[in-house]
């Protein structure tokens, strides 16, 4: 029945006369690495934050598990989000930033002390706990953000082009520490980027958008191409 | 998460309805209100009327044009904002220059010389001008010592002493001003002007100065709007003798107690306020369009 | 040529700079001259006049001048926390028309409220507002349109990123209110409560309409006191008051931490 992580049913986003998102359906599993490539100016951040609630769709519907997300504000869906910039919170520390998610839940400290050093862990950033983030270099900025998304155990996590404030190495070496970050927690990605190359080098599906419809859904390998079991949802 | 939960939240994308949304501005508008908006329009209101009569008149109006007294005062009230406008703009631009060319490790302690006065409140500067200026002050002591002068000279408690107070109030307002300004001019400007072989006074008079006028002129608006409403200077430095349409309106309230006429003056004073900031706004507009086309 | 413009430029700086600190550095000498003449032989220095400060004539409007500036600097910034969040962070509809009026008690000179504010309260039969309830109104409205203006500048600046990453984590509306908006502001709202604390500290304009006899504010009664007598005791209370205020913003400093504002600290 509904293995579905998130389906996106008819989803489209106008603001005035600009038809931005136009009439997109997209189903995606629990688990799967999904990029959503696509020119800037496509309309990826906008879908992204209809997703995760900040933008209210024109007409359609997401689901997540099941359950239409009409009306649940962007706090109550259990949604993480990295963002391009990051959006650290500048006041506290790496830790403090991390412990955020846990602690809105009201979680208690023993318990926020450990998922912190756990997610700080799969970072690689468990030695900086104590600095804040200006004392950080990019890359370590980017895996603050990406700690701090992760430690609230979501079961999606959305990502607006995290990378593309890195310099190439840093960016191609933060492919695979995000890959392997994901295959970790089994969690679901949805992962926007205007890169072609780093779509292919990670995903499980690539979704091509283009002028606000989905242009084109394929695998990035041809061989899983041919085993994949989910059908095209591009229209 | 339940599923009556998300229902109950449909109605609404998210963020509170209006009502909610205003309501925080209730105490800051109130106080405005009750303190500020109510009171300017009983004041307005108030110059139109007589104690003795019923109905609106301009009898208020026309005692303060026709009295020799009050126009003296405004008259007065104008040429000192003038001076001091003048004298502040002059004295601020070496400074103004100085903060924002200079890379030197002065630059801070200058920063902090001009600014600090601020702190110490008009009283206490206006007092150091009296002890200075009086005519047993510090400066006539100490030329009557050295014997080039056998008499005081007549320093304080009068347009001159006021004017430097003033300057001395206002100079850091007029330092800021100048200083956004320059700061606008591209340094590269005046280098490649030196290059080509402009002098440094040629540079100041066809580069920096013409590129400034919008800063100038704020600068002396500005001065003029601060000298004109000030009070404390005028009173303390000026004298008995010495009344301008700020220490007039006081005198109204608290001496004559003639409500109708200290509003009529602090109309005027206002008025006087508002046409100077409209040529101010209007000027700068003028200026802007000129330098950026 | 070039070298007189530029020796022109370093001595009129230099008396420039000269002429904002002379008054400073007199009354500073002058409060602690044994006579009224002023004497810069520092030999000769004495501090009996700051022991003639603790008088109740000294003291009283003093302790006036005090609470009145903390009671203004905290309405001030409650007040202008409130509308400054409704128009600058929640950009309500016509959020500039209202700030236009937040802002409108700056075009009117300070004796011109202070003439409106006494009329007003006189002509409503208020009498008995005269004196330190009239004293913290007119001051609230002198210092409230300054804290709004910092205040609202600081939350301009807060990068509403930082609410949809705290909204992601699970953060309801009070939660980023708490932790992520106050904090991060602080720093603009100490400085806009600073302000307000000295602006009503050192304020005289508002202050002459609605002192009275034994609620009178401290630079009130030292331009009382000028009119018909300058001995050096006058200058040990401004010098005093001067020293109080500096401690006043080294504390709101050290709490509230605007200065690393100043210099690029966050963000
Ligand atoms: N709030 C908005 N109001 C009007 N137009 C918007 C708004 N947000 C985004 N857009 C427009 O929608 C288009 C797609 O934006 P976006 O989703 O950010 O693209 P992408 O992330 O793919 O670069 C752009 O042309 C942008 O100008
Ligand atoms: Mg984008």
């Amino acid at each position: 029945m509904i293995n579905s992580d998130i389906e996106l049913i008819g989803l489209s986003k106008n603001y005035g006369a600009n038809k931005i998102v136009r009439d997109i359906d997209l189903d995606i599993p629990q688990g799967e690495f999904v990029s959503i490539l696509g020119p800037s100016g496509c309309g990826k951040t906008t879908t992204l934050n209809m997703i995760a609630g900040f933008t209210a769709p024109t007409s359609g519907q997401i689901r997540v598990r099941g359950h239409d997300q009409a009306g649940v504000p962007p706090e109550r869906r259990k949604i993480g989000l990295v963002f391009q910039n990051y959006a650290l919170f500048p006041h506290m520390t790496v830790g403090e930033n991390v412990a955020f998610g846990l602690k809105m839940q009201r979680k208690g400290r023993a318990e926020i002390d450990n998922q912190v050093e756990k997610s700080l862990r799969s970072v690689h950033l468990d030695h900086l706990k104590d600095r804040y983030p200006k004392e950080l270099s990019g890359g370590q900025q980017q895996r603050t953000a990406l700690a701090r998304a992760i430690a609230p155990k979501p079961s999606l996590l959305l990502l607006d082009e995290p990378l593309s404030n890195l310099d190439l190495k840093l960016r191609e070496a933060m492919r695979i520490e995000l890959k392997e970050v994901q295959q970790e927690l089994g969690i679901t990605f949805v992962y926007v980027t205007h890169d072609q190359e780093e779509a292919m080098a990670m995903s499980d599906r690539v979704v091509v958008m283009h002028e606000g419809i989905i242009a084109q859904v394929g695998s990035p390998r041809a061989e899983s191409y041919q085993s994949a079991s989910y059908p095209a949802a591009a229209k | 998460m339940s599923v009556l939960a998300l229902k109950a939240d449909k109605r609404r994308p998210h963020g509170p309805s209006r009502v909610q949304q205003f309501l925080p501005l209730f105490p800051p508008s109130l106080i405005l209100l009750l303190f500020f908006a109510i009171p300017m329009g009983m004041m307005v209101g108030l110059s139109f009327q007589q104690s003795d009569a019923s109905g609106l008149t301009l009898a208020s109006y026309e005692r303060f044009f026709s009295d020799q007294f009050t126009l003296m005062g405004m008259a007065r009230t104008v040429v000192m904002s003038g001076l001091v406008a003048i004298c502040v703009t002059i004295m601020a631009y070496p400074v103004a220059y100085f903060l924002a060319r200079s890379k030197s490790r002065w630059r801070a302690l200058v920063f902090a010389l001009a600014i600090a006065p601020e702190l110490a409140g008009v009283v206490l500067r206006t007092y150091g001008w009296l002890i200075i200026l009086e005519n047993q002050g510090f400066i006539n002591n100490a030329l009557i010592w050295l014997g080039v002068i056998a008499e005081p000279l007549p320093l304080a408690k009068n347009m001159f002493g006021v004017v430097v107070g003033l300057t001395h109030v206002i100079l850091p307002f007029g330092i800021l001003s100048l200083l956004t300004s320059l700061q606008g001019v591209d340094p590269n400007l005046e280098k490649s002007a030196q290059i080509l072989g402009a002098s440094r006074a040629s540079v100041i008079r066809h580069i920096v100065v013409p590129l400034t006028v919008p800063g100038i002129v704020s600068s002396m608006l500005l001065a003029f709007t601060m000298s004109a409403s000030a009070y404390a200077t005028p009173a303390i430095l000026g004298g008995a003798g010495f009344k301008v349409l700020a220490t007039m309106i006081y005198e109204q309230v608290l001496f004559y107690i003639d409500w109708s006429f200290a509003a009529v003056m602090a109309n005027v004073l206002l008025v006087m306020m508002l046409i100077v900031a409209l040529i101010g706004t209007r000027l700068e507009a003028r200026l802007h369009q000129k330098l950026h086309t | 040529m070039n070298q007189v413009v530029s020796a022109l430029f370093w001595v009129s700086l230099v008396l420039v700079l000269t002429f904002i600190t002379l008054p400073l550095v007199v009354v500073m000498a002058a409060s602690l001259s044994p006579t009224a003449v002023v004497t810069l032989r520092p030999w000769e220095w004495t501090v009996q006049w700051y022991g003639d400060l603790w008088t109740a004539r000294w003291l009283d409007p003093f302790m006036l001048s005090a609470q009145l500036a903390l009671i203004v600097s905290i309405a001030s910034g409650v007040l202008g926390l409130l509308a400054a969040y409704v128009v600058a962070y929640e950009k309500c509809p016509g959020h500039a028309a209202i700030m236009s009026f937040l802002l409108s008690p700056l075009a009117v000179p300070q004796i011109v409220k202070g003439v409106a504010i006494v009329l007003f309260l006189s002509s409503a039969g208020l009498y008995n507002w005269l004196g330190t309830p009239g004293l913290i109104a007119a001051h609230i409205i002198l210092t409230l349109p300054f804290a709004v203006r910092m205040i609202a500048t600081a939350m301009f600046n807060f990068d509403k990123n930082l609410d949809r990453a705290g909204q992601s984590l699970g953060a309801s509306k009070m939660d980023r209110i708490r932790y992520l908006l106050l904090p991060i502001i602080k720093p603009g709202v100490f400085s806009g409560m600073t302000f307000a604390f000295i602006i009503s500290f050192n304020n005289i304009p508002l202050s002459v309409f609605l002192v009275r006899p034994g609620e009178t504010t401290l630079p009130i009664t030292v331009i009382n006191y000028i009119e018909y007598s300058l001995d050096p005791v006058l200058a040990a209370v401004n010098v005093a008051s001067l020293l109080f205020v500096l401690g006043v913003i080294f504390i709101f400093e050290k709490i509230g931490g605007f200065s690393a504002q100043i210099h690029g600290g966050s963000k």
